[in-house]
């Protein structure tokens, strides 16, 4: 096993936990952005810089390493996405349960079917 | 029923059906009828209907909730369990719109509840003679792999996991909340009872199986779907 794996393995099993229990947590969620995009800008600012970090983590090439950290990234993010829309879809639900609820016609007395073994005679 | 009603002091019109329906215009008024010869309190939940369900059950005496869109059957079933607790239902029945439930057996469904003997009852057309047998061959095999599932899932074994006929007595109700709106509901259910330590039963109740309702009824490819929901339902908590 690769230095990597065990690494990858980590941030998705933190970010699955992080997210799909703190994702109403605006302050975390945005350090983890800044983070994220100051990682991103460093390496785009010293290209370089991705060859050392790839073999101190066992993978052959800086490119693939950005490629396996991306995926995890992804991963992650369909997830926080699904919890997200999860969240809507039950706030939406909510929404019309209640306007169901507040509109009901109740119950009228208008009809009442014959009961069983009943006639039709009126007293 | 009377019997059961002075022991325990429920009265008829405190028995809430609830009967969520999704385009049944052709049988929901056969479906309503024997119901209502027998003073229950019934609860249409429209949900969402294009066609002229709600048009057919206006003179009716039941009460009628209309979802503007189509959420699925769980969240019919919550809304109408919701709408009966604030009406007063002691027990609360689940009862499907589609003609396959058969009334007659409300009262044998009921009467554990009224003996204090069971916080949930659960229908099973395996435990039916009558309906044991004329289940279709393949909707048998994927029943019980839907049980099998629920089992694992929820600890709960029954012989019959995905049969809309249910009862509750009015604390279940209460503490029972269906988040599922399709038809991963039935499998939330049974996890709930399991996870709250609620007193369950199974009773033997016959389903009729007409080209309506066999056309109307859960594909076997949704069952992954239903296995999906459930599982990202508790992930996603």
């Amino acid at each position: 096993m690769i230095l990597i794996q065990p690494v990858l393995i980590l941030l998705l099993l933190l970010g699955a936990v992080f997210f799909f229990r703190f994702v109403g947590n605006q302050i975390l969620g945005r350090f983890f952005v800044v983070l994220l995009g100051l990682i991103v800008l460093f390496f785009l600012v010293f290209p370089g810089t991705t060859q050392y970090v790839a073999e101190f983590f066992g993978v052959g090439r800086g490119a693939d390493m950005l490629f396996y950290f991306t995926d995890a990234f992804l991963f992650v993010l369909i997830g926080v996405l699904y919890a997200k829309f999860k969240s809507q879809k039950e706030i939406t639900t909510r929404l019309i349960r209640e306007l169901a609820i507040h509109t009901a016609r109740p119950s009228s007395a208008a009809y009442k079917p014959e009961a069983k073994g009943n006639n039709n005679e009126s007293t | 029923m009377q019997i059961f009603q002075e022991k325990s002091g429920i009265i008829m019109e405190n028995i809430f059906i609830i009967v969520p329906a999704y385009n049944e215009g052709t049988v929901i008024q056969t479906a309503l009828k024997p119901l209502l010869q027998n003073d229950y309190s019934v609860v249409v939940v429209d949900d969402g209907s294009t066609d002229n369900t709600c048009q057919k059950i206006l003179e009716l005496p039941v009460h009628i909730l209309q979802h503007p869109i189509n959420l699925g059957q769980g969240a019919a079933l919550q809304t109408g369990v919701e709408y009966a607790l604030e009406q007063g239902a002691d027990i609360i029945v689940h009862f499907d719109a589609d003609g396959q439930h058969n009334p007659d057996d409300i009262p044998a469904l009921i009467k554990p509840i009224f003996e204090d003997a069971a916080d949930v009852v659960l229908g099973s057309r395996f435990l039916s003679a009558a309906s044991a047998h004329v289940v279709p061959k393949l909707k048998k095999v994927v029943l019980k792999l839907g049980m099998i599932f629920t089992g694992i899932m929820s600890g709960i074994w029954l012989t019959d996991t995905h049969n809309g006929f249910r009862a509750f007595s009015r604390s279940a109700a209460q503490k029972i909340t269906i988040t599922e709106n399709r038809m991963a509901h039935a499998s939330e259910i049974l996890h709930q009872i399991s996870y709250l330590k609620l007193r369950y039963i199974e009773v033997p109740v016959t389903i009729y199986y007409t080209e309506y309702s066999l056309k109307k009824g859960q594909s076997i490819l949704n069952l992954i779907n239903i296995i999906l929901d459930f599982i990202l339902g508790r992930i996603f908590k």
